[in-house]
């Protein structure tokens, strides 16, 4: 997604070597497959859950002001 | 007849006001203090940042909606507090100066039976030199400066088609830096629209954060039971940040920011600079800088407040090593303990001590994030202690009743991570309590039943669904008040 044909521009720009080791972080992160993704925003399990964070929400709700 | 002062009109002093009133009826008077004619519903300052909302659409002009409910409203700014009196006046007031077109400056003494003070927080920009919207960084804390801010995106924007690169830089723009969380609102909505506008591979987009981890958020992270595993908060932003390819450097301490760039330092004592063509750093927190007097005249701020400018309440204040903080060193009633017609809530009210452990550099320079208090605890302090107020009022009882510990309320949060009805994402979160209670729930500190979050579409249509249920309850529309905070 990103276009990394210029790594390395950080530091010539004034980067540091944090940076250098940001740009690998993401390798060594969880990233969701294309089913999460799509589930994510599929609009009928969306709907759904709609439904059921609001109902967590409120039974927060009402346990905080209890 | 009564006169209980508010000072503020936020999410928690709006929302003390307006309850204070509906319970009192027109036997006393409610006053509310406040240096603008808005009130501004600050979580959707995020959209205004981006370019998606307009500022009028985040904001509700106070007079009106005061004026219909029987509130009264000065629009100025509180000096100082005078919970005495002084020679010659026997009441208790404060000094406030107004702001209102025709009356700015003029001074007045508004005396009261009691103050709750609501005055939320000072945007320290001046803590890190460079900072702020004055200087070489966005902001979205108030809704004209995230309508500056989308100027600059919509200019960013345009060199992106005219083909240049850009840096971007989201985060904390200090080691103390609070609010993460509406960094990181900032950070993915950002990234969200510049692909929307089809520009998001010009784009280079960094956070950079005070967070030990991320994820921490200031509430020192927090664990979802998920897929067999129970998880830190920090595998889930991670996860979002290599998903939406956003880098990331943590434990950092931002020590001066120039036109192009920033400097900082880490936890580990090493240093590094970063390039940005735009950058969004919160700034650190302070109380707004009330004074305090007693009846000679003589300058007892220090006896009220803390030196962060936050008000005293009951609240443990004793200093200890994180090991030993518990669950009861929160305040529960938020009364000041010298006066006790004096109050504090939302942000004004000075914490016992932060939630994620505090940390500091090789070089003694604190590098961790100081606690955040969100819209609904605010919201539901503010509510309390209206709660207790109008019982003391009306005689019913001595002490304050009702109680709203940080550490006993749970939380609900949804962080927006892009917005589009179809295809927008928001991360919805509960968690159960606010404050680790490390007695009660040894491991997590919280109750993982009641500690929950996914993101999705759902999340962001609850986000919208807030905003116009927040707003309608701002302007105390009818059965305004069966809205939960
Ligand atoms: C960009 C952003 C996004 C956020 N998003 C979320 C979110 O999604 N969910 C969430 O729960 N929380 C969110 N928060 C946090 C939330 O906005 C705060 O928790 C909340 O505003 C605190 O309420 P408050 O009443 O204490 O302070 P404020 O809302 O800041 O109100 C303080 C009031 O005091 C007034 N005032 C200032 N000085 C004086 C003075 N001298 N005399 C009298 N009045 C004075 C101000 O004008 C203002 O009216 C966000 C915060 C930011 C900055």
């Amino acid at each position: 997604m990103v276009d990394d044909g210029k790594k390395g521009e950080g530091k010539e720009r004034g980067g540091s070597a944090y940076r250098e080791r940001a740009k690998d972080q993401g390798v060594y992160a969880t990233k969701p497959t294309r089913w999460t993704r799509f589930m994510r925003v599929f609009f009928l399990y969306q709907a759904w859950r709609f439904l059921v964070i609001n109902l967590k929400m409120l039974r927060m709700i009402s346990k905080g002001h209890g | 007849m009564s006169r209980l002062v508010v000072l503020g009109a936020g999410i928690s002093g709006h929302t003390a006001a307006a309850f204070a009133k509906r319970w009192l009826g027109a036997d006393h008077e409610v006053v509310v203090v406040s240096p603008l004619p808005h009130y501004n519903w600050i979580p959707s300052n995020i959209w205004v940042g981006v370019g998606l909302m307009k500022p009028k659409k985040v904001i509700v002009p106070l007079a009106p909606v005061y004026r219909r409910n029987g509130i009264i409203f000065k629009q100025a700014r509180a000096l100082s507090i005078h919970p005495e009196g002084a020679e010659g006046e026997k009441n208790p007031f404060v000094k406030i100066e107004w702001t209102e077109e025709g009356k700015i400056g003029t001074i007045e003494n508004v005396s009261y039976d009691y103050l709750i003070n609501a005055t939320g927080p000072r945007l320290k920009f001046e803590a890190t030199p460079g900072l702020g919207p004055d200087k070489f960084t966005s902001s979205v804390c108030a809704e004209d400066h995230a309508f500056e801010t989308s100027k600059k995106v919509d200019e960013m924007t345009e060199r992106m088609r005219r083909g240049e690169r850009q840096r971007i830089i989201v985060g904390t723009g200090h080691g103390t830096c609070t609010c993460q969380g509406a960094a990181f609102e900032y950070i993915v909505n950002l990234e969200f629209e510049l692909r929307k506008r089809g520009v998001r591979d010009k784009a280079e987009i960094l956070w950079l954060s005070n967070e030990y981890e991320l994820g921490d958020f200031g509430m020192n992270g927090l664990h979802l039971k998920r897929g067999g595993y129970i998880t830190p908060s920090k595998i889930f932003t991670e996860s979002l940040f290599a998903e939406r390819g956003i880098d990331w450097i943590k434990r950092a301490h931002v020590t001066e920011i120039h036109e192009d760039g920033l400097h900082y330092k880490t936890l580990d004592g090493g240093e590094g600079e970063e390039g940005f063509d735009f950058a969004m750093l919160i700034p650190p927190f302070s109380g707004v800088g009330l004074k305090a007097f007693d009846k000679a005249g003589k300058d007892i701020t220090d006896k009220l407040f803390m030196k962060n400018g936050f008000l005293k309440v009951d609240a443990n204040y004793e200093a200890k090593p994180f090991e030993e903080w518990k669950a009861s060193d929160w305040p529960r009633t938020y009364q000041s303990p010298v006066y006790k017609n004096l109050f504090a809530v939302g942000i004004a009210f000075a914490p016992p001590h932060a939630i994620s452990k505090p940390r500091k550099a090789v070089d003694g320079t604190p590098i961790s994030p100081t606690p955040p208090r969100t819209g609904m605890p605010s919201a539901t302090i503010g509510k309390a202690v209206a709660r207790s107020v109008v019982e003391m009022i009306k005689g019913e009882s001595d002490v304050p009743k009702h109680h709203a510990s940080m550490a006993e309320m749970g939380a609900a949060c949804v962080a927006s991570a892009g917005a589009n009805p179809f295809t927008g994402t928001a991360a919805s979160m509960t968690v159960f309590p606010i404050i680790p209670d490390f007695e009660k729930y040894p491991e997590y500190g919280r109750d993982l039943r009641y500690t929950t979050g996914e993101i999705g579409l759902a999340g962001h249509w609850i986000k919208i669904l807030l905003h116009h249920m927040f707003l309608y309850k701002a302007k105390m529309r009818p059965g305004w008040f069966l809205i939960p905070e």
